[in-house]
């Protein structure tokens, strides 16, 4: 758990990059910062292992005064990635993700040991890239050593900013879903850092959002799309975050809420399972000239048929309450 | 696309059979002969002349680096300017007056010109050790201090092995140079192989000449030619195989 | 310390001779090693691989050193009759002076923004048109940065030509060390270094002024 007690930062020269921010992270989820450029994310995720020193006010993780630490040791216990994935060009792949480790004195087999585990949690194959340097890496690849670097040594918290900002588009979409997946089993304490909304509503159980140094509002994705608290937090969302809130939803949702139609047709072009979120089954719909979407389970039996008009309904009924 | 190809041949050819003939002409008038006749005296020299390059080399080695490395720290960061300046300055002033400069402290005989020469080499060394630690991403020492690696690990780790390619160039600029610098040693009465060139140049001798200019040459190139291979030993595999991609 | 400018005082006439003939001799050197470098540098853009090759054969003669380099064109430039003076000194210099020529100008025509390039096709431009109002002058403050090391470099090698006679500044410290005239070594020195850093500061200011501003 990490918590933020009134904690603000004045650069010098007098520059109020955050201003008396309050807020907890809960155990084992994400929690993503969000805002435009300059709003004082980076500087708030920097403060929780003293990158930057606090001016004022607290913060805790697990329970524990991060200034009462030393800065070492508190750094060692907290997993850093960032943008430009900071790998070090002089060291090779397993040199990179077991530098931690190797600084604690773990012996070479319990080093070796994590290196194949978080090559194989990260989906690389351990033996392939254990000799390779960073540089015959693609930037994707090189993200994913990032984020196995920063697990290197267990540690229960993560800080991550803009970690996917400078892949492309495709790849980003792969490794955010390869993230949450690789999340389900490690179960962190992660600060996200993004100024991407669909990112923030992907990958976040909560998504605070920050305006100046200000915190503006801290809520579950579903939440703040569908009540944002102010002018600010709804002009940033966006006046299509009902689509995007669709995201959030998948298809079992949406037969959750609905009964489902029999299946009518004897043939369907379109074919989704019950984990595909609402956003892509409308996409699919928009994009072809099908009227209609079969859904099938998992071994790919049919269970029933949706059209546009349901989705649109669930959207209405679910989401529009703002 | 062929015609630049044969060009190019051409151009080296050239190049090789100007240096060939100039060593015939050089071994066929006898201007060699001195090595062989009065070895003794050459190959003293020959010593003379690497114990002045070497003492004065690792002098400024042991001074430049540890230097370069102070002043790059952040919290040194304001000597830095002052230093760079006046390495830079320095870098300007001909090597001449550094010596002679010297000398006229010092007086003359070996360790005035080892002075000198350390006081020369220093600079593209401290120059490049700041260069090089100075164009180290700084990303990657953000990740390095986030991770919980202490300033001393950062820099021995992190920061040196990737300033390295940098470093060693100014190491080698700075002994390649002295190779031939020292040849201006036997001005202050510091020996060296420079003491055949002068005694050439006074007594219009060519076989001095050649005896003393052609090995101070191949030494330059020489030892050029090892250190370039050297840098492969010293600089990480990563960063070699980066620069050749690059 | 005094006597030094008392030294210099009572000499001026002769260092301001000698001050000059340093500058003619590096003046006329650079002059020529420009007239030649910066075409070569130019048509190598054209040719690589013969690029790499005049480029590795000039960091070899950088490679020599400057005394051995005079020592070695005595006993050839003899054979014409002018083993020490001027002309072996000038022919030293102009040697020294292309590898930062040609390699500054080889690199900044070759890395002139390939757009810039387009639209002065895209206008019409001859190659010689383009080269002169467009390459040349884009390329210019790197060429400029060349030239400036290669007088540097030529003031002080030029002190050592001294040793063979080609007059300079250097005289003073090669007779004041035979003479064991100390003042006379330290005016020397003092003046080379003054030439070498008003050279330098001289122009590297001529270098940032036509440097464009975004770059
Ligand atoms: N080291 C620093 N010194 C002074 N001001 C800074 C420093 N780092 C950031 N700032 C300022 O603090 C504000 C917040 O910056 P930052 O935390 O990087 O924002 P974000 O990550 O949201 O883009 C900006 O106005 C920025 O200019
Ligand atoms: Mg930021």
């Amino acid at each position: 758990m990490i918590e933020f007690d009134n904690v603000t930062k004045i650069y010098k020269g007098n520059i109020k990059a955050v201003d008396q921010v309050s807020l907890t992270v809960p155990q084992g989820s994400v929690a993503v910062f969000l805002g435009p450029s300059g709003c004082g994310k980076t500087t708030l995720l920097r403060m929780v292992n003293r990158l930057v020193p606090i001016t004022d006010g607290n913060i805790t993780v697990n329970g524990m005064d991060t200034k009462s630490l030393n800065e070492i040791e508190l750094r060692r216990k907290i997993g850093y990635v960032i943008q430009s994935n900071g790998l070090f060009p002089n060291m090779t792949i397993e040199q990179n993700v077991t530098i931690v480790p190797n600084l604690l004195g773990w012996d070479r087999v319990k080093q070796r040991d994590r290196f194949n585990y978080l090559m194989d949690l990260v989906g690389m194959e351990p033996d392939q890239f254990r000799n390779r340097y960073p540089h015959e890496l693609s930037g994707g690849q090189q993200q994913r050593v990032g984020i196995a670097r920063a697990m290197a040594a267990d540690p229960p918290v993560m800080l991550m900013d803009e970690p996917f900002g400078a892949l492309d588009p495709i790849i980003r979409t792969h490794i955010q879903k390869e993230f949450l997946q690789i999340q389900q089993e490690v179960q962190k304490t992660i600060l996200f850092v993004s100024h991407d909304i669909d990112e923030a509503i992907k990958m976040g159980d909560r998504i605070a959002i920050f305006k100046d140094g200000s915190l503006m509002q801290y809520d579950a994705p579903t939440e703040l799309l569908a009540q944002p608290k102010n002018q600010f937090v709804q002009d940033f969302v966006g006046t299509d975050r009902s689509i995007k809130s669709l995201s959030l939803y998948t298809v079992a949702d949406l037969l959750e809420y609905k009964k489902p139609k029999p299946v009518k047709k004897s043939s369907f072009n379109l074919k989704v399972d019950l984990d595909t979120s609402l956003r892509e089954a409308m996409a699919m719909l928009f994009n072809e000239t099908e009227q209609e979407l079969l859904v099938v389970d998992k071994n790919n039996q049919p269970i029933c048929e949706v059209t546009i008009t349901d989705v649109q309904q669930y959207l209405q009924e679910n989401t529009q309450t703002a | 696309m062929e015609k630049t190809k044969v060009f190019t041949l051409v151009f080296k050819t050239l190049f090789f059979l100007l240096i060939a003939l100039f060593f015939s002409w050089g071994i066929w008038n006898g201007y060699f002969s001195m090595i062989f006749t009065e070895s003794e005296r050459f190959l003293l020299l020959l010593q003379q002349h690497l114990l002045l390059v070497v003492t004065s080399s690792l002098m400024a080695v042991a001074v430049a680096i540890p230097l370069g490395i102070f002043v790059t720290r952040p919290r040194f960061a304001k000597s830095e300017w002052f230093v760079l300046n006046t390495a830079n300055l320095g870098q300007t002033i001909p090597v001449i007056a550094i010596l002679a400069i010297v000398m006229t402290y010092l007086g003359i005989g070996f360790n005035t010109a080892v002075f000198a020469l350390f006081v020369f080499s220093l600079l593209p060394i401290l120059r490049n050790t700041v260069a090089g630690l100075n164009s180290v991403d700084p990303a990657m020492k953000d990740a390095a201090k986030g991770m919980g690696l202490t300033p001393m690990q950062t820099l021995w780790r992190i920061e040196m092995p990737n300033a390295m390619f940098t470093i060693m160039a100014g190491v080698r600029t700075a002994i390649v140079m002295n190779i031939g610098t020292a040849a201006l040693a036997s001005l202050v009465g510091g020996g060296g192989l420079g003491d055949l060139i002068f005694a050439g140049i006074n007594l219009r001798d060519n076989a001095y000449l050649f005896s003393g200019a052609v090995p101070v040459t191949l030494l330059a190139l020489t030892v050029d030619g090892l250190l370039r291979l050297s840098e492969r030993i010293f600089i990480p595999k990563g960063l070699q195989e980066a620069a050749k991609s690059a | 310390m005094w006597s030094v400018f008392e030294y210099m005082s009572h000499n001026w006439s002769q260092i301001v001779d000698l001050t000059i003939e340093h500058f003619q001799l590096v003046g006329s050197a650079v002059a020529i090693a420009i007239l030649i470098g910066v075409p070569i540098g130019i048509y190598l853009t054209t040719n690589k691989a013969l690029a790499e090759s005049v480029l590795q054969i000039c960091s070899i003669i950088m490679t020599i050193p400057s005394i051995a380099l005079f020592g070695l064109m005595i006993p050839i430039l003899s054979i014409i009759n002018q083993g020490i003076g001027f002309v072996p000194a000038f022919i030293a210099l102009v040697l020294y002076s292309q590898l930062p020529i040609i390699r500054n100008t080889y690199v900044a025509i070759s890395d002139v923004d390939p757009a810039i390039r387009d639209a002065a096709k895209g206008i019409g431009m001859t190659t010689w048109q383009r080269l002169m109002k467009v390459e040349i002058p884009n390329a210019f403050p790197v060429i400029m940065a060349g030239v400036r090391t290669a007088v540097v470099l030529s003031i002080g090698i030029g002190a050592i030509a001294a040793f063979i006679g080609a007059g300079g500044l250097g005289v003073l410290i090669d007779q004041g060390i035979s003479r064991t005239n100390r003042d006379m070594v330290i005016a020397g020195a003092i003046g080379v270094s003054i030439l070498s850093i008003f050279a330098d500061t001289s122009l590297g200011f001529i270098q940032k002024r036509f440097t464009p501003k975004s770059a």
